[in-house]
C-alpha cells in the first residue's frame, strides 16, 4: 500500500496479506536464546505487521474518497461530508472489524491541501 | 569480493560465557556495507548471531560496533573501505560498555550519564503562548551537538573512559554543552557548577582526539568539551584542579620556557589543599626513588626569553 491506490490494488493487496497471514502459524524459530533474539524478535515483529497491514488495507477500502496520504486514483475528491472522521479497526479473531469515530476538531481547522 | 568477517561473539547463556572469535567466508557485492555482510552471515551461516540495528542509513544510531579496532556505524562503512578483496575484517563489540551478546552492547550506563547532565531546557518565567524562539543564528551554533544521534562510537573509543568510568563521556558532555549554549536555558551556572567538578567532570578530558575521529556526525565532543571549559571560566568557574592546571601551566611556560612540574602538581592541587597534597607525596617519594622526580626549583630553559617574547607578542601586549 502506497499513497497512491485504488480499488482493484487494495484487493490485491487484501488477498496477499490473507495468504501472508494464513502462513503465519508455521512460522518458527529455530534460535532458543533468551538473550537478544533477533529471531524472535523478527517474528514478534512480523506478527504485528501482518495485523497493521490488514487494518490498513481494510480503512483504505472502506475510505472511499481521498485524502492526504490516501490517495485513490479511481475516488480523487475529497469528501467532507461523509468521510471527516477517523478512520478505527479493531482487532477480532478473524479480519478485523471496521468502524469510524467522530473527527475532535480543535485548534487547526482541517482544509484541503492545495499548492 | 570474497570477504572474511571475523566477527566477535559472546553468549551470556553457555555455562561458561567467553570470548570468542568466529570466522565467516562470504561473497558479498564490494559495495555493500560491514552492515550488510552481518546481516548476510545472519541470513545464510549462523542466525544466532546479535547485533542491534533499526535504521540501515545512519540516523538511528543503533549499529555501533567496532571494525577493525575502531567504532564505527556498520551501515555506513563499506566493506573495500576496510578491507580488499579476499581480506580479513573483526568486527567486534564497542568498547566501555558491557556486552549483552555478541555485538550487542548494553547501553544502561551511556544513558545514565546523557541523563546525569540534565539533558533538557530549564527555563524560567511563565510558559510562553507559543514557543520559545530565539535567533536562527544561535540555534544554528547549536547544530553540531543536536547532530549526534547517540551512537556511542564516541564513547566506546574514548581513552579516558577506558581508565576511569566514572567520567562523564564525550556523548554526554556534548550533549551539556547543547545546553550550556542554549540562549533561552536559565541554569547554565548550575550546570557549569556540575560539570565543573573534579570527579569525572570536563577537566578530566585528556583532549586525545579519539571522539573527534571515530563520531560519524561532526560532533566533534572534544571541541565541544572545550568550550564548555573556556565558557565555565569565563563565567567564573575558577576553582578546580583544572582550571589551576592550565593557569600553571601558562604561568610556568611564560617565566621559565619550560614546564616547572613540580609546581604545576602543587598548584592543581591546590597549596592549600592538604589531604590532596598528602596524596602527591607518596607519588614524590616514588619518583625521586626511580630518579625522576622534577627538579624542586624550576630550570629556565635558555630560550625562556624567546618564549616570554612569543607569549607577550601572542596577546598583544608586546611594545
Amino acid at each position: 500500500m502506497a499513497v497512491f491506490r485504488d480499488q482493484a490494488g487494495m484487493e490485491s493487496a487484501a488477498a496477499k496479506v490473507a495468504e501472508v497471514k494464513k502462513k503465519l502459524p508455521g512460522v518458527s524459530v529455530d534460535n532458543k536464546g533468551k538473550v537478544f533474539n533477533i529471531d524472535l524478535m523478527s517474528v514478534l515483529k512480523l506478527e504485528n505487521m501482518v495485523d497493521c497491514a490488514e487494518a490498513i488495507v481494510a480503512g483504505g477500502l472502506m475510505r472511499t474518497e481521498s485524502r492526504g496520504a490516501h490517495n485513490r486514483t479511481d475516488l480523487t475528491e475529497r469528501d467532507d461530508e461523509n468521510w471527516l472522521k477517523h478512520t478505527v479497526a479493531y482487532q477480532t479473531e478473524g479480519a478485523p472489524r471496521m468502524d469510524t469515530s467522530p473527527d475532535d476538531i480543535t485548534r487547526w481547522e482541517p482544509a484541503e491541501r492545495v499548492y | 569480493m570474497n570477504i572474511t568477517i571475523r566477527l566477535q561473539r559472546f553468549d551470556p547463556e553457555t555455562e561458561k560465557p567467553v570470548d570468542i572469535y568466529q570466522e565467516y567466508t562470504i561473497e558479498i557485492s564490494e559495495v555493500a556495507t560491514v552492515f550488510d555482510a552481518i546481516i548476510k552471515i545472519r541470513e545464510e551461516i549462523d542466525a544466532k548471531v546479535a547485533m542491534r540495528y533499526s535504521c540501515r542509513s545512519s540516523i538511528c544510531g543503533s549499529c555501533a560496533i567496532k571494525i577493525n579496532g575502531t567504532a564505527k556505524l556498520g551501515c555506513n562503512t563499506r566493506l573495500i573501505e576496510v578491507a580488499e578483496d579476499g581480506g580479513i575484517i573483526t568486527v567486534e563489540q564497542v568498547g566501555n560498555l558491557p556486552v549483552v551478546k555478541d555485538l550487542v552492547a548494553d547501553f544502561k550506563p551511556f544513558w545514565d550519564k546523557i541523563r546525569s547532565v540534565t539533558p533538557y531546557l530549564k527555563t524560567d518565567g511563565p510558559d510562553p503562548k507559543l514557543e520559545r524562539i530565539d535567533s536562527n543564528d544561535s540555534m544554528s551554533n547549536l547544530l553540531t551537538a543536536v547532530n549526534c544521534i547517540m551512537c556511542g562510537c564516541c564513547v566506546s573509543d574514548c581513552t579516558v573512559l577506558k581508565v576511569d568510568p566514572t567520567f562523564a563521556g564525550p556523548a554526554a558532555l556534548a550533549k551539556a554543552w547543547r545546553f550550556t549554549e542554549d540562549p533561552r536555558d536559565s541554569a547554565t551556572s548550575e550546570r557549569f557548577a556540575t560539570l565543573n567538578d573534579a570527579d569525572g567532570g570536563i577537566w578530566d578530558c585528556t583532549r586525545c582526539m579519539k571522539c573527534v575521529e571515530v563520531c560519524p556526525k561532526e560532533v566533534a565532543p572534544m571541541d565541544r568539551i572545550m568550550e564548555i571549559r573556556e565558557a565555565a571560566i569565563k563565567a567564573g568557574h575558577t576553582n578546580t584542579p583544572g582550571y589551576r592546571h592550565t593557569e600553571s601551566m601558562y604561568n610556568s611556560v611564560k617565566k621559565n620556557g619550560q614546564l616547572d612540574e613540580t609546581r604545576l602538581a602543587i598548584d592543581s592541587a591546590g597549596w592549600t589543599n592538604i589531604p590532596r597534597l598528602l596524596d602527591l607525596a607518596p607519588i614524590g617519594i616514588a619518583a625521586m626513588h626511580k630518579g625522576k622526580l622534577p627538579p624542586i626549583l624550576p630550570h629556565k630553559s635558555e630560550d625562556h626569553k624567546k618564549v616570554k617574547e612569543l607569549f607577550e607578542s601572542v596577546e598583544g601586549d608586546a611594545e
